[in-house]
């Protein structure tokens, strides 16, 4: 083993579980074949913090955020990702480390203000998404879910993490050939794709590999029929449910914008 | 059934749930197991403690299981009188006033109660036990273990004063939140999934585990000691307690069988039922809901085991694993994230093992067993699944869809 990485999985107690867990076995998997050692450690009270590489915080569940909130403020958190650790936050983690996020009452609150993102209240929408490929980080159509009635609001020049195939995404109507998804600032990805998003998408697992070890060459191939079967499966599944998604798909992105509407 | 002597809002209340629950059925929408229930509820919200009434109640809850014990309390106590129970597994408030509603005469009753409706239940029964056999997180229902856990210890510190809260002491998180029960008894239950338990609820420190304990060395709770305990016996299983041993004979496969009787023997002593008659009741218990009983196959015969989360996965791979049974696994199409959760179960154990897979979800399936580094073989069907195993007895593990469709094809045919 060339290096060593470690991941902490922070407070997952604070939210309703949608096997994110499965993110840090994900990387630990994908790790090995990449050569890197990765070490996962779960920290479920301020005081047994580490420094880590990786931090994922998630799962689902707006009544969680408050907690999770207090629980990270007390943390070093913050340093550690200004420091450069990649950050992956899930859904009710993304509430928490957005600017401000709002609860089911429609209370709003301050975050960590680690993501340049406002949460507002929106209806609510479930089901599978469809990311389209997106070569500028070396990503194939990925799969994941939505579950939420959130809109997310990224600072003005941010760019989204994903733009969505099908799907709603952020809610937010700004991007092209697609919903924007999440928020990719720095070293914080942001997502409301929950569930066993990196197991199910070992690319993903790889781009936050990359981002914790600075890596900026793009790594050599490596295949994972069963995964990848098992996706295409998926998406299949998916665009076969979602026919308007589909023939709007073929068509310009700015045409399929423009539709959307 | 409405009694004369239930409050005239009770009567009204269980006459509208009773017709609704019969137009239900009429109409072919359900059971209406639940309708029923659910309509009485909002004429009267206190139906419950009316038809309840004073029969004495076993309450039985927790993650997993809950069916197969309640199953086995049910027999455990039928030498005490009759008994009513929710077998149809309706185990929510309304459920539960259905079930009770159309038996008002027998003087016990052994209910499934889901976690989350613990504290009206046990008000509205005011039980004699409540039986508590684990607690891991939910995946389907957007309440996080969290608030589960304080809603029980909320319910258990206000629970009657002649109710005994019959606790898995080997699971820390149960032991946690019915330390505040009035009277409490211990059952080491196992605990076949610690990724929930790692953090002490009480202080937030690592628990130290062994093999079969475990301790908290920030606020020094440690595992009760248990008053029941199941231990090896011969070729089988006995249930140890007060220096008597007791054998049980139950289908249920791996140590999930007997640590069910050991609650159900429990609940009877609380009940007090003769221990050993209720063994025997417990040990006539052939199958639950068709999950257990196995199916053969010429030289093979299958065991059914139906799972819904990562800490029932664990059960399943530890039973195969612990009783060197090889395993096929059938999951079919379950809506978005049907198999989801089965990425953080610890398919790790079978590493190198050889797997059988079948179903409609196939191909997830096969992902995850190949990302744990098992020697996953495909099948068409789950005929050719079992038999991708050598003769002999096989576990078929499955969620809900893959568990109604196999049971009912073994059931149909080859049984």
């Amino acid at each position: 083993m060339s290096s060593a990485l470690t991941v902490a999985t922070l407070f997952p107690l604070a939210t309703v579980a949608a096997a994110d867990e499965a993110n840090a076995s994900a990387l630990v998997r994908r790790g090995a074949a990449r050569d890197l050692s990765v070490e996962t450690v779960t920290v479920d009270r301020a005081d047994s913090f580490v420094d880590a590489d990786v931090y994922l915080v998630g799962g689902t569940g707006r009544g969680g955020v408050a907690a999770l909130v207090e629980a990270l403020t007390s943390t070093d958190l913050a340093a550690r990702v200004s420091d450069g650790a990649v950050l992956l936050a899930v859904d009710a983690g993304l509430d928490a480390i957005a600017r401000s996020w709002v609860d089911p009452s429609g209370a709003r609150h301050q975050g960590l203000g680690l993501a340049p993102v406002d949460i507002h209240a929106a209806p609510e929408v479930t089901g599978t998404v469809v990311t389209r490929p997106d070569a500028s980080l070396d990503l194939p159509a990925l799969i994941g879910w939505e579950a939420n009635d959130l809109r997310t609001v990224r600072e003005d020049g941010v760019r989204a993490l994903f733009t969505l195939e099908v799907g709603a995404g952020n809610r937010t109507d700004d991007a092209v050939g697609g919903a924007a998804e999440g928020v990719l600032a720095g070293s914080v990805l942001g997502t409301r794709l929950h569930g066993p998003l990196l197991a199910l998408n070992p690319e993903l697992a790889d781009l936050v590999l990359a981002r914790a070890t600075h890596r900026s060459e793009p790594w050599p191939a490596l295949e994972s029929p069963a995964i990848e079967r098992a996706r295409r499966e998926r998406i299949a599944e998916v665009r076969r449910e979602s026919p308007k998604a589909d023939w709007r798909s073929r068509l310009p992105g700015p045409v399929a914008a423009r539709l959307r509407r | 059934m409405s009694d004369a002597r239930d409050p005239l809002r009770a009567r009204l209340a269980l006459a509208t749930g009773r017709s609704a629950g019969r137009l239900s059925q009429a109409l072919g929408k359900g059971s209406g197991s639940m309708i029923g229930g659910r309509l009485a509820l909002r004429v009267d919200p206190q139906v419950l403690r009316a038809v309840a009434g004073d029969r004495r109640s076993v309450l039985v809850t927790g993650t997993n299981g809950k069916s197969t014990v309640t199953a086995l309390v049910a027999a455990a106590i039928t030498p005490g009188g009759a008994v009513v129970s929710n077998t149809t597994g309706a185990n929510m408030t309304d459920g539960i006033v259905t079930a009770l509603s159309a038996d008002r005469t027998s003087a016990l009753a052994a209910l499934e109660v889901d976690e989350v409706y613990l504290e009206p239940v046990a008000r509205g029964t005011r039980p004699k036990a409540v039986v508590v056999l684990n607690s891991s997180r939910e995946y389907t229902r957007g309440v996080s273990l969290k608030s589960t856990l304080e809603h029980w210890r909320r319910t258990a510190a206000a629970l009657p004063d002649d109710c005994v809260a019959i606790v898995n002491v080997d699971d820390p998180l149960v032991s946690w939140a019915f330390e505040t029960a009035p009277r409490r008894i211990g059952v080491s239950g196992g605990l076949y999934w610690r990724g929930d338990a790692l953090i002490c609820p009480a202080c937030g420190s690592v628990q130290d585990f062994t093999d079969d304990s475990w301790s908290c060395p920030g606020c020094r709770r440690s595992r009760p000691e248990p008053d029941w305990k199941v231990v090896p016996d011969g070729d089988g299983w006995a249930v140890e307690h007060a220096g008597e041993r007791t054998r049980i004979e139950v289908t249920v496969p791996g140590r999930t069988g007997p640590v069910g009787g050991a609650f159900a023997l429990a609940a009877a002593d609380a009940l007090g039922v003769d221990v050993a008659e209720a063994a025997e009741r417990v040990s006539a218990v052939a199958d639950v809901d068709g999950r257990y009983a196995p199916y053969r196959l010429g030289d093979h015969a299958a065991r059914l085991l139906m799972l819904k989360n990562p800490a029932g996965w664990a059960e399943a791979i530890d039973v195969a694993v612990s009783t060197d049974r090889p395993l096929v696994v059938a999951v079919d199409p379950f809506g978005p994230k049907d198999t989801a959760t089965m990425w953080e179960a610890p398919f790790q154990r079978l590493a190198g093992e050889r797997v059988a897979v079948t179903g409609g979800r196939t191909a997830d399936a096969v992902a995850i067993l190949d990302a744990a580094g098992a020697d996953v073989v495909e099948a068409p069907d789950i005929e050719s699944a079992v038999r991708a195993h050598a003769p002999g007895e096989v576990m078929v593990a499955c969620n809900y869809p893959a568990f109604r469709r196999i049971s009912k094809q073994f059931r149909g045919g080859t049984h």
